[in-house]
């Protein structure tokens, strides 16, 4: 019988990977535009050795030690797949995939060894297990008699959400030229590399927000399969970013129907709801375009018989 | 105590057999700048695991066969050019991963290790795959006799060697689905999320050694064997998950390379 409770439930869980699912949206129309849905894919991994980390030296998993850890480590990913390329002169995918595996490696291996003492467990932390976020929840005050705040993966993600959502709004026009025109925003003046790290601290913050929810694996699909949907369609960068919510919002709900339906992993159907999407977005383009051939070679025709 | 069983005999010759086939392959995923298409071709290898559940084929088999036309579908999406290509692979390999975990996690009776896929467990190797294993090996020594020059014209300029009359889109289509076998072997032991990690290291650390194409090789054959050899020995004593184990020696050997001047 579905009672009030459950609706809250599930109320929760949809929320949060809305919110989930927006922001890694917002984040991934910048990782297409130039090309680093790898590094995106990097970062997503190496974000669980900054969350082991910091959950081992700080003993706590409060939120911004989770956040300021996943940070860290996300930037020194970026930052040490530069150096290696330059330095070694080694191909710059090989250097990130050096990295980010190395990162990844040593952060399954705490994991396993510190399995029993942290409550952190290799499955939830792969891809995540966003039907008990509701059960995780912020409490003001006292433990008993505090007030309940809801779940704390919304928070956190309702957090770096606004920060994607505000630094977007402020930095628009400066991401915009650092993106199209890397080279125009150097005549200009503006500090490339500080931009560089700036999307790469956001990816990180989204990341590490997400992972309570989707893990740390099919956050990447969050990430590249809505903005390349939106890619195909957009005409303009912010057309591409509302797009690209558009998307990701269309998955969730699909993919939470979805995993309603065949009772499977909720994470994994957004995740395949996404690419599904993308699938179909591509299908009808290749119909319009078709048919369009179509309307000219009738038009050349009739021209001709004319 | 170090006891000699038939599990790690065969864990080990397959270690050997695995860091030999995959080496030659990173050497031009290195060079060719293929790491991404590595790491769509293991997640999807994924996908081949829980089909074969699904439908109670051979393990190695399905996913054998599902990484041949992953790497195929994404050689002709490639050549179609809607998306580039580097968004196209991260597309490909998460929705096939999230599509297998689905597929996973739909099979309520089947109680299987999933971990042991992700992250590779070096005991899972049997019989058949060495047998499969040295096939590969085989197939991938002929490629190279045959193709060797042909692979390093096409690394230096695709478009002379195609006027030069060398079939580019076939060599490099043989390799592809070289790669896509290596890859299904080798996720048993690595796991799908650390293939990349044994194709490009070892290939990384051997271009601080070497002046020549060849040397390169040799060199990352020798790499491969050692890291593999010194991972699963440290997975064995220590307890360590292998694929992980593997990946940090072979990083290991490559951070000290780094300091070596050229």
């Amino acid at each position: 019988m579905p009672s009030i409770e459950n609706w809250i439930l599930d109320l929760w869980i949809i929320a949060t990977a809305s919110l989930v699912a927006a922001s890694c949206a917002m984040v991934g129309v910048f990782l297409i535009l130039r090309r680093q849905a790898l590094m995106g894919d990097a970062i997503s991994h190496s974000v669980l050795l900054g969350i082991v980390l910091a959950y081992l030296l700080a003993g706590t998993n409060t939120l911004w030690v989770m956040l300021t850890g996943a940070v860290i480590i996300g930037l020194l990913t970026a930052w040490l797949s530069e150096s290696l390329h330059k330095l070694s002169r080694l191909q710059s995918d090989a250097s990130i995939g050096i990295v980010f595996t190395l990162f990844f490696s040593i952060g399954v291996i705490l994991v396993s060894l510190y399995t029993g003492h942290i409550d952190l467990d290799q499955e939830c932390v792969l891809y995540g297990e966003i039907a008990f976020v509701p059960f995780d929840t912020v409490i003001w005050g006292d433990m008993e008699t505090g007030t309940d705040l809801g779940p704390r993966a919304f928070w956190l993600i309702l957090i770096v959400f606004t920060l994607v959502a505000l630094s977007i709004a402020i930095g628009f026009e400066r991401l915009k030229t650092v993106t199209f025109h890397p080279s125009l925003a150097v005549s200009l003046g503006i500090n490339i590399t500080f931009w560089h790290y700036f999307l790469m601290t956001l990816v990180s913050m989204t990341t590490v927000a997400s992972f309570d929810a989707v893990g740390a694996i099919l956050v990447v699909a969050l990430l590249i399969i809505p903005a390349s949907s939106a890619y195909l369609l957009a005409t303009s960068l912010k057309r591409m970013l509302w797009l690209a919510i558009a998307y990701s919002q269309g998955s969730v709900w699909i993919g939470y129907a979805l995993s309603y339906w065949l009772d499977s992993s909720i994470a994994a159907s957004i995740a395949v709801s996404a690419g599904a999407l993308l699938a179909l977005t591509l299908m009808v383009i290749q119909i319009r375009k078709w048919i369009q051939q179509q309307h000219y070679a009738k038009q050349l025709q009739s021209g001709e018989s004319a | 105590m170090f006891e000699f069983s038939p599990f790690l005999a065969t864990a080990l010759i397959g270690g050997i057999g695995l860091a030999l086939i995959s080496a030659p392959l990173g050497v031009f995923v290195v060079w060719q700048r293929q790491s991404y298409f590595g790491a769509t071709l293991a997640h999807s290898a994924l996908l081949g695991v829980s089909l074969a559940l699904l439908m109670q084929t051979n393990l190695s088999g399905t996913i054998i066969v599902v990484s041949l036309l992953i790497a195929w579908g994404i050689f002709t999406l490639n050549h179609t050019q809607q998306l580039s290509s580097d968004t196209l692979l991260g597309i490909l390999a998460h929705s096939s991963l999230a599509l297998g975990l689905i597929l996973i996690s739909l099979q309520d009776s089947v109680q299987i290790d999933l971990m042991g896929y992700l992250f590779g467990d070096i005991l899972s190797l049997n019989q058949n795959d060495l047998i499969l294993i040295a096939v590969t090996g085989v197939l991938i020594a002929l490629f190279y006799w045959k193709h060797w020059r042909d692979m390093l014209n096409i690394t230096l300029n695709s478009e002379l060697a195609q006027v030069e009359g060398t079939e580019v889109k076939k060599v490099q289509l043989q390799f592809i689905l070289l790669l896509a076998f290596m890859i299904a072997l080798s996720m048993k032991m690595v796991g799908v999320l650390l293939v990349t990690s044994l194709l490009i290291i070892p290939a990384a650390a051997a271009r601080r050694l070497s002046h020549t194409p060849e040397q390169m090789l040799g060199w990352s054959l020798i790499l491969g064997v050692l890291s593999v050899l010194t991972g699963i020995a440290g997975s064995y004593w220590y307890d360590l998950p292998t694929g992980p184990a593997i990946v940090m020696m072979a990083t290991l050997i490559f951070g000290l390379l780094l300091f070596k001047k050229q």
